[in-house]
C-alpha cells in the first residue's frame, strides 16, 4: 500500500501541484476546495492517472469528496477498487 | 416594482409550490415558506438596525438560506452585496469597507437554527424599480474596485428576458450549479426561474465532485433546464459515461455562458449526453446576459452566442465586420459603486462599452471575436491583472509584475504572472503569498521570471510582447 501512496503523491507533486514542496503534501492535506492544493478541474487528470496506474476504471459516481479528499482517502479508494490482495 | 414585491406576488399565487430544493440533502422550501423565512430574517435585519438603502453583505454559500437572506435584504430595502465565502480576509475586509456595509451575514448564519425564523410582518417600504438592488464585485482589494451596481429594474428586466426567451414557467425545474455572487448564477439560474414561478434546484457552487452529482441531480429532481459554464461541461464530458436520451426525462436543454464555449466542447457534450446546449453572452455589467443563445442545433449558427434584444446591442463596425460590442437598455448597470472614473470610462453616452469584440451577421446573430479590455476570464470568473500585479509587488522580493492570460483547455483562459525579482523567492512562496490575499481563481497558474518588463514609449507594459513570449514558450 505504501507503493500506492507514493505513486499518488508523486503524481500530484509532479503534475498537479508542481509548486508545492513535497513536505507540504501530507496524507491529510486537502486536495480540492478553497484550501485545496489542486485546481478542481485537475480531477480529470487525476482520475485518468488512477485508471492508468492501477488498471481499473473510476466511475463517475465514485468521484466524491469521500474518495478524493486527500491522499489517505485516495489510498483507501484504490484499495477498495483493487479488492482483497492475495 | 422591486424584486421583493415581485417575488412576494409570485409566492402569494403558489405558496405550496416548491421554490428551492437543495440537491444535496433534498431539503425543500416552498414559496410560502421562503417568504416566511425571508420576512423573519428581514425582521432580524431591522432589529439589528439595517436601514433601507444601506448595504448588506451576504456570504453566498449557494444554499437556500442564501436566497432567503438576499430576499430579506430586498424586503428591508437594502442593497445586497453577495460575496464568495472563499475570499481572502483581505478581500472581504476591502469589500466591507468599500461597500460601506452596515451589516454582514456570514456563511455560518446560513445554517438552519443559527437564525430563528420570526413571523413575517409587513415592512414599511419596498425599493422602487430604479433603486439599487445589488452590488456584484468583479474585482477588489486594490485601488480600482469594480463593484457593479445593479438596479431592481436591471435584475428584473434580465430575469424576465431569460424567462421569456427560454420559456420558463411554473413547471420549470432549473438546476443551479453556479455561485449566487456571480451574475450568471444569481440572475439566470435563480431569479429568472423564481420570478417565473418555477423551482430552483440548488447544487452549487461547482466543485471537483460536480460530475458525480450532476446527472443524479437532473434525474432525481426532474430538472428541465440547467445553465452552466464551459469548465463544468468539460468536466462532465471527461468524467461521465455517455447517456442515451431518456424518453421520460423532462430535461429539455442546457445553457452555457460566462466564458468562451469552444464549438468542439459544445458538440462533444451534445453528442455524449443527447442534450442540446445554447451558448449565450453577457457581463456582470449587463445584469448577466445580453445575447441569448439558441439551444436547438437546427436553429443556431455554429459559433454564435445567440441574438440580443432588438436595439439593445450594437457593434461599432460595418455590418458583418468585427468591432467593439456595446449594450444599452434597462439591464445595464447603474455604474461602478463609488468609482466614478471607472464608470465614466465604461460608458459611451447611453451605451456600455463591453470591451469585447464581435460581429453581428445579417440575421442579427452575435459572434464573439476577442477582447479589447484587459480582463482575464478564468473559467467564467473575471481576473483583473492589475489587482494580481499589485498583490505580487507587495512581496518584498518582487519589484515588478505583469499578469496576462494564457489559453487553457480547461478554463478558457488562465492568469500567468511575469515577475521581476529583487530577492530570492520561488513560485511556491509567491503562490503562498497570493493565497492569503486573493480568491483562488485570481492566483496565477504559473509565475515566470523575467529580467525586466517590456515597456512602450509611455512606460506602459507591452502585454502583447508578454503574450508573444507565452506563445513562444508553448510552441
Amino acid at each position: 500500500m505504501s507503493d500506492v501512496r507514493e505513486i499518488i503523491r508523486a503524481y500530484i507533486l509532479r503534475e498537479l501541484a508542481p509548486d508545492l514542496p513535497g513536505g507540504q503534501l501530507l496524507d491529510d492535506t486537502s486536495l480540492f476546495g478553497p484550501r485545496g492544493v489542486i485546481d478542481s478541474l485537475a480531477i480529470i487528470s487525476l482520475v485518468a492517472h488512477l485508471d492508468q496506474a492501477f488498471a481499473f476504471e473510476v466511475q463517475a459516481h465514485e468521484i466524491t469528496e469521500e474518495n478524493f479528499r486527500n491522499v489517505d482517502a485516495l489510498v483507501r479508494f484504490v484499495a477498495s477498487k483493487q479488492g482483497p490482495q492475495s | 416594482m422591486g424584486l421583493a414585491s415581485q417575488l412576494s406576488l409570485v409566492a402569494s399565487e403558489r405558496p405550496d409550490q416548491a421554490a428551492l430544493i437543495e440537491a444535496r440533502g433534498g431539503a425543500t422550501l416552498r414559496y410560502g415558506e421562503l417568504m416566511q423565512l425571508a420576512n423573519g430574517l428581514a425582521d432580524r435585519l431591522a432589529a439589528a438596525g439595517l436601514q433601507p438603502g444601506q448595504r448588506l453583505l451576504v456570504e453566498a454559500s449557494g444554499r437556500s438560506r442564501t436566497v432567503a437572506w438576499l430576499l430579506a435584504g430586498w424586503l428591508r430595502g437594502a442593497v445586497v452585496v453577495p460575496l464568495s465565502p472563499d475570499l481572502s480576509s483581505r478581500e472581504r475586509d476591502f469589500f466591507t469597507e468599500h461597500a460601506g456595509a452596515a451589516l454582514a451575514v456570514s456563511a455560518a448564519a446560513e445554517q438552519p437554527g443559527s437564525t430563528g425564523v420570526q413571523p413575517g410582518s409587513p415592512l414599511p417600504r419596498l425599493p422602487g424599480g430604479a433603486g439599487a438592488a445589488a452590488i456584484l464585485y468583479t474585482s477588489g482589494s486594490t485601488g480600482d474596485p469594480k463593484g457593479v451596481e445593479l438596479s431592481h429594474r436591471a435584475l428584473l428586466a434580465n430575469a424576465a428576458r431569460v424567462a421569456q426567451r427560454y420559456g420558463l414557467g411554473a413547471s420549470t425545474r432549473f438546476l443551479s450549479v453556479l455561485p449566487l455572487f456571480h451574475g450568471h448564477g444569481l440572475v439566470v439560474t435563480c431569479l429568472a426561474p423564481l420570478l417565473a414561478g418555477g423551482t430552483v434546484v440548488l447544487d452549487g457552487p461547482f466543485d471537483a465532485f460536480a460530475a458525480s452529482r450532476f446527472w443524479s441531480a437532473i434525474d432525481g429532481h426532474g430538472v428541465t433546464v440547467f445553465s452552466s459554464v464551459p469548465p463544468v461541461l468539460r468536466l462532465l464530458v471527461a468524467l461521465c459515461p455517455p447517456r442515451s436520451p431518456v424518453a421520460s426525462s423532462p430535461l429539455r436543454f442546457g445553457l452555457c455562458a460566462s466564458a468562451s464555449l469552444p464549438p468542439s466542447l459544445q458538440a462533444s457534450f451534445e453528442g455524449r449526453f443527447g442534450c442540446p446546449v445554447g451558448n449565450s453572452y453577457g457581463l456582470t455589467e449587463t445584469a448577466a446576459w445580453c445575447s441569448y443563445g439558441e439551444p436547438d442545433p437546427q436553429l443556431r449558427a455554429p459559433g454564435s452566442v445567440g441574438r440580443p434584444e432588438p436595439g439593445a446591442l450594437r457593434v461599432l463596425a460595418p455590418p458583418d465586420q468585427v468591432g467593439e460590442i456595446q449594450v444599452r437598455g434597462p439591464t445595464v448597470m447603474t455604474g461602478y459603486f463609488r468609482n466614478p472614473e471607472a464608470t465614466r470610462r465604461a460608458f459611451d453616452g447611453e451605451w456600455l462599452r463591453t470591451g469585447d469584440l464581435g460581429r453581428l451577421d445579417p440575421e442579427g446573430r452575435l459572434f464573439l471575436a476577442g477582447r479589447r479590455r484587459d480582463v482575464i476570464n478564468h473559467g467564467g470568473f473575471s481576473v483583473y491583472p492589475e489587482e494580481v500585479d499589485e498583490v505580487l509587488v507587495e512581496h518584498p522580493c518582487v519589484s515588478q509584475a505583469a499578469t496576462v492570460e494564457r489559453a487553457s483547455d480547461t478554463h478558457g483562459e488562465a492568469p500567468v504572472a511575469f515577475v521581476v525579482l529583487c530577492g530570492p523567492v520561488d513560485s511556491a512562496a509567491l503562490r503562498a503569498h497570493c493565497r492569503g490575499r486573493l480568491a483562488p481563481h485570481k492566483i496565477p497558474v504559473e509565475f515566470l521570471l523575467i529580467d525586466d518588463l517590456p515597456r512602450g514609449a509611455t512606460h506602459k507594459v507591452c502585454k502583447d510582447q508578454l503574450r508573444a513570449m507565452l506563445n513562444g514558450q508553448e510552441a
